[in-house]
C-alpha cells in the first residue's frame, strides 16, 4: 500500500457524508439559478423594450400629437412631466414634513406608532384606490377629470416615499452635529435649517428623485382623474395628458400603428425612468436608500 | 450684554497669578446649602440627576471658581459629565433625564422654568469628547454661533471668526483655507476649531468634556496648552479621565466617586494632600 | 469684591430674553407645521377609509354580507347583481400563484447575493434585481400582453396541456355538465389561451420579485457572522448553515412575503393586461378571470347608475381592507426586525 492511498482510504476528514455535501451544493446550484432566472427576466423584457421602442421610434413621436399625421406623443411626454412636477409640488413638502417630524420630534408614544403605521398603511395602499379617491374628492366637485385630480393622486403616493426617506436620511446625521449645535445655544429649528437638513440633503434629494421615477410610471390613479387628452392642453383644470395612460388606450387597441407606437412609448418612458433610478443609485452607492 | 464679570477678567489678564490661590482659604470647597460664598463663577446647590429610576448624581453642592480651570475627575460612570452637562442644560435633550437642585451661574438660576437654553448655552461654551465640526467649511463652522445669535455683517462675522480663530491658536493652519470643509482637518486641528466654535460668541464659561480623549499625545498637548492660555480670560470647566492633564491645566480640582462629590479644592493639595482616603486611592492610581 | 458677581435672581439673564424672542416662535411654527404634516397625512388614510365607506354605504346596505357569496356580476340597470367573489377569486389565485413561483426565486436570489456571489458580484446583481422593481408597471403590461401572453398560448401552455389533460387523479368535483372534475387534469381545462390566471401570476411573480428579494437580503445580512462561525466549527455545510440563516430570520422572511403579497394584490395595469377579463371563477390555470383592482380599472368609469358606482366603491373597500391587513400583517413582522436593528 502506498502513501497515495492511505492518504485518501484513511484520512479522516475525507468525506465521511458525499450526501450532505450533494445537498449542499444542489441548494447552492438553485440559488444561483433563481438569480439566473430574475436576472433572465430584467434582460428579456428591457432587450424587448429596447428592440421594439427602437424598431418603431420616429422623430414624429416627439414632435407630434397624437391625431397629427404621422403620429406623436409630444403633449403626452409635457403631459406626464407636468404632472409629476404638480404632484411634487403637493407631495413633496408634506412628505418632508412628516419625515421631519418623526426623526426630530416624534417621541416614544402611541402617537409615533401611529404615525409610522399610516405612513407605512400610505405607502401599501394600492394606487389605483388612490385614484378612486382623487376621483371623488376632485373630479366629482369639479364635474370634471383634470390635470389636478390626477397630480392629486400621484402626490398621495409620494408622501409615504419621501417621508420615509426624509426620515432615515435625518436620522442617519449623526448626534453630535446636533450636540454640537445645541451646545452653541441654537435654537431647535436653527439646527434642523442651518446644520441637520443641509447635511442630509443629498440623500433627501435622492429619496425625493426615487418617488418621482416612481409615480412617473404609475397608469392605475390616473385612469379616473387625468383621463388622458389628445390635444396639447396643459391647463391642469381640463383632462390631462399622460403618456401612462395613452399606453394603456394603445394597448388595448387592434390598430397595429398604435401598438407600435405604444412600444415606443414605453422604451421613452422606461427609459427616463430608469437612467434617473440607475443615476441616483449610482449617486448613492454604499448608502442606504429603500425604495419598497 | 456685557457680562458682569468682565472687571474680574481684566484683573486676570493683568496677571494675576494663577498659582497664588493656594494663599487664599480654600474657595472650592463642598458647601451647606445656605452657606454663600462669593466669586464664584458656577454655584451648584444639592443637585441630583435621574436617568429614569436610576440616580446618577446624588446631592452635589459644589462652587466653581471664577475665572480658574477646574478639573472633574473620577472613574467612569462617576457622574462627571453628567454634572457637566447640567451646566449648559445639553441633559435636556436625553429623555428621561430629570435634574433636581439649583445650579447659578453668576447667580442666576439656570434651572428656573423660564430659563431661554438658548441665551445659556450661548454663555457657556462647550467642547465635547470627540471634535464634532460641522460638515461645512471651517469658517462657517466657527460663524454658526454668531449667525444663529443674529451676528449680521460679512466683515464683523469675519473679524470674529479670525479672533476665535486666533484664540484658538488656529488661525496660521487654516488662514489660507478657510473655505475648505472643516472635515479635511486632522483630529487635533478639528478639536481647536471646536473650541474656536465654542468661543466665538464671547461665553463666559467654557465646558470641556474629555476634551483631548480622542486626541493623540502631540495635539493633547496643543489642546492643553491653549487651556491654559483661553483660562486668562474665561472660566473653564474640564472633564478629564486623565489625571496628569488635570494637575497639568487646572487650578481646582473635584473628585467625583458613584455620583458623589467626594472632594474639591485646588489641584496641588488634592493631589498631594488629599482629605479623603478615596480620592488619595484615585490620584495615586489605585483604582479607576 | 463686587456684588456683580450676583445679581439677583430678578435680573436672571437667562430669563424672557427679548432677542431669542423670534427664535423661540420660529421654533414653534416648524413644530407646529411638521406636527401639521403629519396630520394631514393621518387624515389622508381616513379620508380614504371615509369616501370609501360614503361611496360604497348604499351597496352595503343593499348587499351587505351577500356581496362575498356572490359570484354574479350584472351591471345591467333593472338587473343589477353584484358580488365580489369571482374578483376575490381572481386576485387571490393570481396571488397565490405568484408567490408559488416568486418566493422561491427570491429567496433564492437573496441568498445568493449575500451568502454564495463574491463582492463584486453581489452589489452589481442586487442593483439590478432592484432595477425589476424600477421598471413601471405598464412597461410589464405591455410587454406580458405582446410578448409573454402569445408565448404562453403558443410554447408553454400547450407542453402543459399535454403533460396534463389526461392526467386525472382525484375527484374534486362536478362540472355543470355533470361530468366529474378531476385533479390535476382541471387545472388546464379548456386549453391554451395566454391571458389567463397563469399569465396573471407570472407577470405579478416579476413584480414582486424585486421586493421580497431586497428585504430578504436585507434580513439575511442581519444573521450574526458568530452563529455561522459556530454552525461551520461544528461541521455544517453550507447549506445546512444557509437553512440556519433562513431559520433565524425567518420573521423578517415572512415580513418580505407579505409585502410582496401586498403589491401583488394591488397591482393592477399589468395584471388586467394579461388575465382575460372576465368574471369567471374556474380551477383552470388556462382560464380567463378578473381581478379586483381590474375591475375597478375596467368598469369604474362606466358605473352609469348609483347602484353600480356603489358597488365599485365596495370592491375598492374590500380591496383596501385586503391590502390593509397585509400590510399590517407585514409591518409587523418587519417592525420586530427594525428594532432588533436599532437595539443592536
Amino acid at each position: 500500500m502506498s502513501a497515495q492511498q492511505i492518504a485518501t482510504t484513511e484520512n479522516p476528514f475525507a468525506g465521511r457524508s458525499p450526501g450532505r455535501r450533494w445537498i449542499s451544493r444542489g441548494a447552492m446550484a438553485l440559488c444561483t439559478f433563481a438569480t439566473a432566472v430574475a436576472l433572465a427576466v430584467l434582460f428579456v423584457v428591457l432587450a424587448y423594450i429596447g428592440i421594439r421602442g427602437i424598431e418603431y421610434m420616429t422623430p414624429a413621436f416627439f414632435t407630434n400629437l397624437p391625431l397629427q399625421s404621422p403620429e406623436g406623443m409630444r403633449n403626452c411626454i409635457i403631459g406626464t412631466v407636468i404632472l409629476v412636477g404638480l404632484a411634487s409640488v403637493l407631495g413633496v413638502p408634506l412628505g418632508m414634513l412628516c419625515g421631519i417630524y418623526m426623526a426630530e420630534y416624534a417621541g416614544r408614544g402611541w402617537f409615533t406608532y401611529l404615525t409610522q403605521l399610516v405612513m407605512d398603511l400610505l405607502a401599501g395602499t394600492p394606487t389605483i384606490l388612490l385614484g378612486v379617491i382623487a376621483w371623488q374628492l376632485v373630479v366629482v366637485p369639479m364635474h370634471q377629470q383634470s390635470g389636478w385630480s390626477g397630480a392629486l393622486a400621484l402626490a398621495f403616493i409620494m408622501v409615504p416615499i419621501v417621508a420615509r426617506a426624509s426620515e432615515e436620511m435625518l436620522r442617519l446625521v449623526p448626534h453630535p452635529h446636533r450636540e454640537a449645535s445645541a451646545g452653541l445655544g441654537a435654537s431647535k429649528s436653527q439646527t434642523l435649517f442651518m446644520v441637520i437638513l443641509p447635511a442630509a440633503k443629498a440623500g433627501i434629494a435622492t429619496g425625493i428623485m426615487l418617488a418621482i421615477a416612481r409615480v412617473a410610471g404609475e397608469t392605475a390613479p390616473l385612469l379616473f382623474t387625468a383621463l388622458g387628452n389628445d390635444q396639447a392642453v396643459y391647463n391642469p383644470s381640463e383632462p390631462y395628458p399622460s403618456l401612462t395612460l395613452k399606453i394603456w388606450q394603445y394597448s388595448q387597441s387592434a390598430e397595429l400603428a398604435w401598438r407600435h407606437q405604444a412600444w415606443t412609448a414605453v422604451l421613452v418612458l422606461v427609459a427616463m425612468v430608469l437612467v434617473f433610478t440607475a443615476a441616483v443609485r449610482f449617486a448613492v452607492r454604499g448608502r442606504k436608500v429603500h425604495v419598497v | 450684554m456685557t457680562p458682569p464679570v468682565s472687571a474680574e477678567n481684566v484683573s486676570r489678564a493683568n496677571g494675576a497669578q494663577h498659582g497664588s490661590h493656594s494663599a487664599h482659604a480654600p474657595r472650592m470647597i463642598p458647601v451647606a446649602p445656605d452657606q454663600h460664598v462669593k466669586r464664584h463663577a458656577i454655584d451648584i446647590k444639592n443637585l441630583e440627576v435621574f436617568y429614569g429610576k436610576g440616580r446618577a448624581v446624588h446631592g452635589v453642592n459644589l462652587q466653581i471658581a471664577h475665572g480658574e480651570v477646574t478639573a472633574f475627575i473620577g472613574p467612569s460612570g462617576c457622574g462627571k459629565s453628567t454634572i457637566l452637562r447640567c451646566l449648559n442644560r445639553m441633559n435636556d435633550l436625553i429623555k428621561h433625564c430629570q435634574v433636581r437642585g439649583s445650579i447659578k451661574i453668576h447667580g442666576a438660576d439656570i434651572y428656573d422654568r423660564r430659563t431661554d437654553v438658548m441665551e445659556l448655552r450661548k454663555r457657556t461654551g462647550m467642547v465635547f469628547q470627540k471634535p464634532n465640526p460641522f460638515p461645512k467649511s471651517i469658517f462657517d463652522n466657527v460663524a454658526y454661533p454668531l449667525r444663529i445669535h443674529g451676528v449680521r455683517g460679512k466683515a464683523v462675522i469675519a473679524e470674529k471668526v479670525e479672533k476665535s480663530l486666533r484664540s484658538a491658536g488656529l488661525w496660521e493652519e487654516v488662514k489660507d483655507r478657510l473655505h475648505v470643509s472643516a472635515l479635511s482637518l486632522s483630529g487635533g486641528q478639528q478639536q481647536r476649531l471646536c473650541i474656536a466654535r465654542a468661543i466665538a460668541a464671547d461665553p463666559e464659561v467654557l465646558l470641556m468634556d474629555e476634551p483631548c480623549s480622542a486626541l493623540d499625545p502631540i495635539a493633547t498637548k496643543t489642546v492643553e496648552s491653549l487651556i491654559n492660555e483661553l483660562s486668562k480670560t474665561i472660566t473653564i470647566v474640564v472633564v478629564t479621565h486623565n489625571m496628569h492633564q488635570a494637575v497639568r491645566v487646572a487650578h481646582q480640582t473635584a473628585f467625583f466617586y458613584m455620583g458623589n462629590l467626594i472632594e474639591a479644592g485646588p489641584t496641588d493639595k488634592m493631589f498631594h494632600n488629599p482629605e479623603h482616603q478615596q480620592t488619595l486611592a484615585y490620584v495615586t492610581g489605585q483604582f479607576g | 469684591m463686587n456684588d456683580a458677581d450676583n445679581p439677583s435672581p430678578l435680573q436672571n439673564p437667562f430669563i424672557d430674553v427679548p432677542q431669542n424672542a423670534a427664535r423661540r416662535l420660529v421654533d414653534r411654527i416648524t413644530k407646529a407645521a411638521a406636527l401639521g404634516g403629519v396630520l394631514l397625512t393621518i387624515s389622508i388614510l381616513a379620508i380614504i377609509f371615509i369616501v370609501l365607506i360614503h361611496g360604497s354605504w348604499m351597496a352595503l346596505r343593499q348587499i351587505g354580507w351577500h356581496f362575498f357569496t356572490t359570484q354574479a356580476w350584472n351591471p345591467v340597470p333593472g338587473r343589477d347583481k353584484y358580488g365580489v367573489l369571482s374578483f376575490l377569486y381572481g386576485t387571490g389565485v393570481t396571488t397565490f400563484l405568484a408567490l408559488l413561483f416568486g418566493v422561491p426565486l427570491s429567496i433564492g436570489t437573496a441568498v445568493f447575493i449575500t451568502r454564495i456571489a463574491p463582492r463584486w458580484l453581489a452589489g452589481p446583481v442586487s442593483f439590478l434585481v432592484e432595477l425589476l422593481a424600477a421598471i413601471p408597471s405598464i412597461a410589464y403590461g405591455l410587454w406580458g400582453c405582446f410578448v409573454m401572453s402569445p408565448w404562453l398560448q403558443n410554447y408553454l401552455e400547450p407542453v402543459i396541456y399535454d403533460a396534463l389533460r389526461h392526467i386525472a387523479i382525484i375527484p374534486v368535483g362536478k362540472y355543470p355538465s355533470g361530468r366529474i372534475e378531476y385533479f390535476p387534469a382541471n387545472l388546464v381545462r379548456g386549453g391554451p389561451s395566454g391571458s389567463d390566471f397563469l399569465a396573471g401570476g407570472l407577470i405579478l411573480t416579476i413584480m414582486i420579485l424585486p421586493i421580497i428579494t431586497a428585504i430578504t437580503r436585507d434580513v439575511l445580512q442581519q444573521f450574526p457572522a458568530e452563529i455561522e462561525q459556530g454552525a461551520y466549527g461544528l461541521g455544517a455545510t453550507w447549506w445546512q448553515t444557509t437553512r440556519l440563516a433562513l431559520a433565524y430570520c425567518r420573521a423578517g422572511i415572512f415580513g418580505a412575503i407579505m409585502l410582496g403579497m401586498a403589491r401583488a394584490i394591488g397591482e393592477t395595469m399589468a395584471v388586467i393586461m394579461v388575465i382575460g377579463n372576465t368574471d369567471h371563477i374556474s380551477a383552470s390555470l388556462f382560464a380567463g378571470g378578473q381581478t379586483m383592482s381590474g375591475v375597478l380599472a375596467n368598469e369604474f368609469m362606466e358605473a352609469d347608475h348609483p347602484i353600480y358606482l356603489s358597488a365599485m366603491f365596495y370592491v375598492a373597500l374590500v380591496l383596501m381592507l385586503s391590502s390593509l391587513v397585509t400590510n399590517v400583517i407585514a409591518r409587523g413582522l418587519l417592525a420586530k426586525i427594525q428594532t432588533e436593528r436599532k437595539a443592536a
